[in-house]
């Protein structure tokens, strides 16, 4: 063949090109690191860069961002559950000094007050929140458990369903001592007999409903139609689930609204006085100042094995009080702007609500306990009625000692007065031991409650430890996960340094080789033999 | 018997063949680097004899220069023209979608496709755990505006490289018609010239220079038949149609393409439209067009075949040729196609929803269209007929029709989530709670949704830069492949055409010899006929 000087150079030329683009190509290399710098270098690797940087990308939210925010969240839940678990032992050893026989009175309203100051402790543990957000309402992270302040406007019209095990039996004593109506001998008056109605009765047991709420509205027309508490039984679901009720009054039952008037008296709708703890055998009570629902005889009878839904407006909210929306279904109503009309705000409806974190690829963890089952209204309804007893045990203490005034006032020194304030005395002294016994009972009951209560905190706070533990080990999983993907990455789009040195410095001797064997081809010919 | 002077005719002879040999390698030596030059050589051959009449019958009578011809071998030109033209095309080619696979992978530079839609989707994620917080209400509105802007780049990216393969498109034109005029006046020329015998090397030199040029903008073919009269007829044509003939030759002309003959939708306006000056079309589809014009048409109007729903004729066809290249338009309809999927699963999500103050977002579309607020769409909807009134559009209307105009170049956020972050939907209701979660999870699964061809959106968005860097990478390929054949074509050429400085400095030395030998005669001849004419016989 022959070979012209113009192929030679051309040759020439290209060699060193390729040569040049060899060094280029090991020095890029080598600067950035990477094997390719465009994906038409190598579409391979290209795109299982980017399903290992989707992937880093994915694996770093969970372990960066969604671990540590569940892991504080769940330190949190843990720390105020703790809180209140502690609260709650407390409270029962006072319950248990409190249900002992030798403690007086003092004794008894001092530790009311106490478990009065825990209950309000374990309430504002139950708002703790995580940066802003309320860790125990919910989805409703921005409204707290309890008010936090008295309000007298809001109105809830609430419907409180319950279970056949929610029926107590109580203890209420009727008609106590009446001092007042003490018959004295007067002097030229004839003898007086003796007042049985001044003396009480025996105490009863009475079959009831605790409701949510005390001082409850007889009847409410916020939002239109008039609303008044009703009771009706859970009797299925219709087809979209929905649950059907009937009204108690279609089974024969007798729904009065018995509340206290300014005279001391009790009077239910019609206006005709009753005896609230003494319904009628096919009456049910419904008591607006204490929330409860006393059940005569038959309707105990009658409903004691249905679920009862009931339904009543609710409206002066004391501080401390648990939020109704996030216990019932229920409709809030607020006023105006000026304060003379209620519209309504919005309707809540009751489920399960859990705050989830994505931990892992497809996993998740739930983050949140729920406070509607951690901070029950019992504690609170229970505290109430210990105080209600203990105070009427202070009432009956204190008729006692006025009746010890009287029987050593000089105006009653005649026999028969004498004999009517023993007689009384004595139905004062059995009705104090009477309550004493009701009180005693009510706080042994209350142990067992609290015992329960803080049985079911202690049980979330294991299950919160568990899930942080399992949040722990995610944890550990993905950082090795991550190790191995950055591995793996490194490895698809990472040029090995030593490598890529020993084949630069391999090129540019190449390229030198090549510079030089050009310098020779182009710098001879022919002629400068020829003379 | 010859003459006496016989063999002072023969050595004049030598002496004018080694002046013109001495004189071509002069010629040769001095186009030593002329591009395109052909070495040329004076060919000769002896005498015819001359019967002399005596015992020894013939006698040589010098020689003779037949010609001086150009040494080339044309088998190669027409080699190095077809591989110049498949070159041609695929450097165009890899300069384009050397700048699209770069569009659709930055990922070294943490700034492509992957890195913004994963942000995107951790955002959302991190909003399915706390989507009452304010800062990651933000955090998804802002990351999702990042993601729109980089479609609305990626369009505009797409919408300068078609521009610039169309206004290449021109200088290839031009460029092709400058060509012709000056071939066709070479033809004119070599015409003249050749009539009265001989070859006009160096013009035709000249002549294959241009085709050269040519080839590597468009596919040539070269034709050269002797006319009946005996002169010799050169055709160059292009595209099959003759672009130069004998010394007439055929312009092409550009003209913007009329707004009813854009093909597809996403078409930037005044694309070229090529055809003869005499009215004849010319089909820039067709598959013998080559060269880089070729390269930068498939750049310009590829479509992989796939038909558009828009714009069609009055026949209801689509305007136009499909092209089977994946081109602009491609890129447009692919990345259109799935922002129109995405969007809709997306807002289909959002407008079920309701934002924190528990006000419906029916019509809070979360990606909607630039400078079109959700009235404006209501009235087009009215407008084509599919509501009876503005009040009477639906939010899944508003949805679909979204949905159908949504480009990479249109889409946004919706202005009123940037300026209101709370009317951003998490939840089909918040009465329940502002942390009422159900949308935004919903959001979170879209990143594991596969309804993209079965596959996620990430799959989708990752199979157009397997495309990309696939159709790069064999563009880049083959123009590397032709490149490299196109330089061994080129050696090949050399090798025949090519001057050797060797061999001419051994021509000079050997002509010059030749020289000095026929000299040398005369000079002899000289001495014999002084011996002959004054001392013979004096």
């Amino acid at each position: 063949m022959r070979i012209t000087n113009g192929m030679m150079i051309n040759n020439t030329i290209s060699h060193i090109n390729l040569n040049k683009l060899n060094v280029d190509k090991y020095s890029t290399q080598q600067s950035t690191e990477k094997k390719i710098q465009k994906p038409s270098d190598d579409p391979i690797i290209a795109v299982r860069a980017l399903r290992f940087r989707s992937q880093l990308s994915e694996l770093t939210q969970y372990l960066d961002k969604n671990i540590p925010d569940a892991k504080s969240w769940l330190e949190l839940t843990e720390e105020a559950l703790e809180n209140v678990s502690k609260s709650l032992s407390e409270m029962q050893t006072y319950l248990n000094q409190a249900s002992n026989d030798t403690n007086g009175l003092e004794n008894r309203q001092a530790i009311v007050k106490t478990l009065t100051q825990y209950r309000e402790q374990i309430y504002k543990d139950s708002n703790s929140d995580y940066g802003g957000r309320r860790i125990f309402s919910g989805y409703k992270t921005d409204i707290d458990m309890t008010f936090a302040n008295a309000d007298k406007t809001v109105k809830y019209h609430i419907r409180e369903d319950f279970k056949p095990e929610d029926f107590d039996t109580i203890s209420k004593i009727f008609n106590g001592v009446d001092i007042t109506k003490v018959q004295l001998h007067v002097p030229g008056e004839p003898d007086p007999a003796l007042n049985q109605s001044a003396f009480p009765n025996d105490k009863t047991d009475v079959h009831r409903l605790r409701l949510a709420y005390d001082e409850l509205m007889t009847e409410d027309n916020a939002g239109g139609a008039v609303v008044t508490p009703t009771v009706e039984v859970v009797t299925g679901t219709d087809a979209n689930g929905n649950p059907t009720y009937e009204n108690i009054t279609a089974r024969g039952y007798n729904l009065q609204i018995v509340s206290a008037r300014a005279d001391g008296t009790y009077r239910d709708q019609n206006d005709a006085e009753v005896n609230p703890y003494a319904p009628g055998e096919d009456d049910v009570y419904f008591l607006t100042d204490t929330g409860e629902m006393i059940f005569g005889d038959n309707a105990y009878i009658g409903l004691k094995e249905e679920k009862l839904s009931v339904s009543y407006a609710k409206t002066g909210f004391e501080k401390g009080d648990l939020r109704p929306e996030h216990y019932f279904n229920c409709t809030r109503y607020t006023t105006n702007d000026n304060g003379t009309t209620y519209a309504e705000d919005i309707v809540f409806e009751s489920y399960q609500q859990d705050i989830n974190y994505t931990v892992n690829f497809n996993q998740t963890l739930k983050v949140n306990s729920e406070g509607k089952n951690l901070f029950g209204h019992d504690v609170i309804r229970d505290l109430e009625d210990m105080i209600n007893a203990v105070e009427y045990l202070d009432v009956i203490a204190d008729k006692i000692t006025k009746i010890g005034k009287m029987q050593s006032d000089s105006a009653y020194a005649d026999d028969v007065s004498q004999a009517n304030l023993a007689s009384m005395k004595e139905a004062a002294d059995k009705e104090y031991a009477m309550q004493e016994d009701i009180v005693q009972k009510l706080f042994e009951k209350s142990i067992t409650l609290y015992k329960n209560h803080q049985t079911t905190i202690d049980e979330e706070v294991a299950d919160v430890g568990s899930r942080y533990k399992r949040l722990q080990l995610n944890e550990a999983r993905l950082g090795s996960q991550k190790t191995s993907l950055e591995k793996l990455k490194s490895n698809n789009e990472d040029v090995d340094l030593p490598e890529t040195i020993i084949k630069l410095s391999a090129a540019s001797m190449v390229y030198d080789a090549s510079l030089s064997a050009a310098s020779k081809i182009v710098t001879k010919s022919l002629l400068d033999y020829l003379s | 018997m010859p003459s006496t002077f016989f063999g002072l005719t023969i050595a004049s002879s030598g002496l004018f063949a080694s002046n013109i040999a001495l004189n071509t390698t002069a010629h040769n030596i001095a186009n030593i680097e002329t591009e395109g030059y052909s070495r040329q050589q004076a060919n000769m051959t002896a005498a015819d004899p001359l019967r002399v009449y005596s015992s020894y019958g013939m006698v040589g009578s010098g020689v003779t220069v037949t010609d001086v011809k150009q040494v080339r071998d044309s088998y190669y030109d027409y080699k190095y023209w077809n591989n110049n033209a498949i070159t041609g095309e695929y450097s165009s080619k890899s300069y384009y979608l050397d700048q699209i696979e770069d569009l659709y992978y930055s990922e070294m530079t943490e700034a492509g496709f992957t890195a913004y839609y994963g942000n995107f989707c951790n955002a959302l994620n991190s909003l399915a755990a706390t989507p009452s917080q304010m800062p990651i209400r933000n955090q998804v509105i802002q990351a999702g505006q990042t993601l729109a802007e980089y479609y609305n780049n990626i369009a505009q990216n797409l919408e300068t490289y078609q521009n610039e393969a169309n206004a290449q498109m021109k200088i290839v034109v031009d460029r092709v018609n400058t060509i012709a005029e000056n071939v066709a006046s070479l033809n004119h020329q070599i015409s003249v010239l050749e009539v009265n015998g001989g070859t006009a090397n160096d013009l035709r030199d000249k002549r294959n220079v241009l085709v050269d040029e040519l080839s590597s903008l468009v596919g040539v073919k070269v034709k050269e038949t002797l006319s009946p009269t005996g002169s010799v007829q050169y055709t160059l044509r292009i595209n099959n149609q003759n672009l130069v003939y004998g010394d007439k030759w055929n312009t092409l002309t550009l003209r913007a393409k009329e707004s009813t003959e854009i093909r597809h939708e996403t078409d930037v306006q005044g694309l070229y439209e090529i055809s003869w000056s005499n009215g004849v079309s010319f089909d820039v589809y067709n598959e013998n067009l080559g060269g880089e014009l070729r390269g930068y048409v498939d750049i310009r109007d590829g479509d992989n075949l796939e038909q558009p729903l828009y714009p069609v004729d009055e026949t209801g066809k689509p305007i136009g040729q499909a092209v089977d290249y994946k081109g602009v338009p491609y890129y447009m309809a692919e990345t259109n196609e799935f922002l129109a999927q995405y969007t809709r699963e997306f807002n289909t999500i959002h407008m079920n929803g309701k934002d924190l103050n528990d006000k419906s977002t029916e019509f809070i579309p979360f990606f909607t269209i630039q400078d079109k607020s959700v009235d404006d769409m209501k009235k087009a909807i009215v407008a084509e007929g599919k509501a009876a009134d503005v009040d009477a559009v639906t939010g899944a209307q508003i949805i679909d029709y979204i949905s159908e105009n949504i480009t990479a170049k249109n889409i946004c956020i919706n202005q009123e989530l940037i300026l209101d972050n709370s009317k951003l939907a998490t939840a089909t209701t918040v009465k329940d709670g502002v942390e009422m979660p159900d949308l935004a999870t919903q959001f979170d699964a879209l990143r594991k949704k596969k309804t993209f061809n079965g596959g996620t959106a990430e799959d989708a968005m990752q199979s157009l830069v397997t495309v990309s860097s696939i159709d790069a990478s064999a563009a880049k390929n083959m123009y590397a492949n032709h490149s490299s054949i196109g330089e061994a074509i080129t050696n090949q050429r050399l090798s025949v055409m090519g001057v050797d400085k060797e061999e001419e400095a051994l021509d000079l030395v050997k002509y010059q010899h030749a020289y000095e030998l026929a000299s040398k005669v005369i000079t002899v001849m000289n001495e014999l006929y002084d011996k002959l004419i004054n001392q013979t016989g004096v």
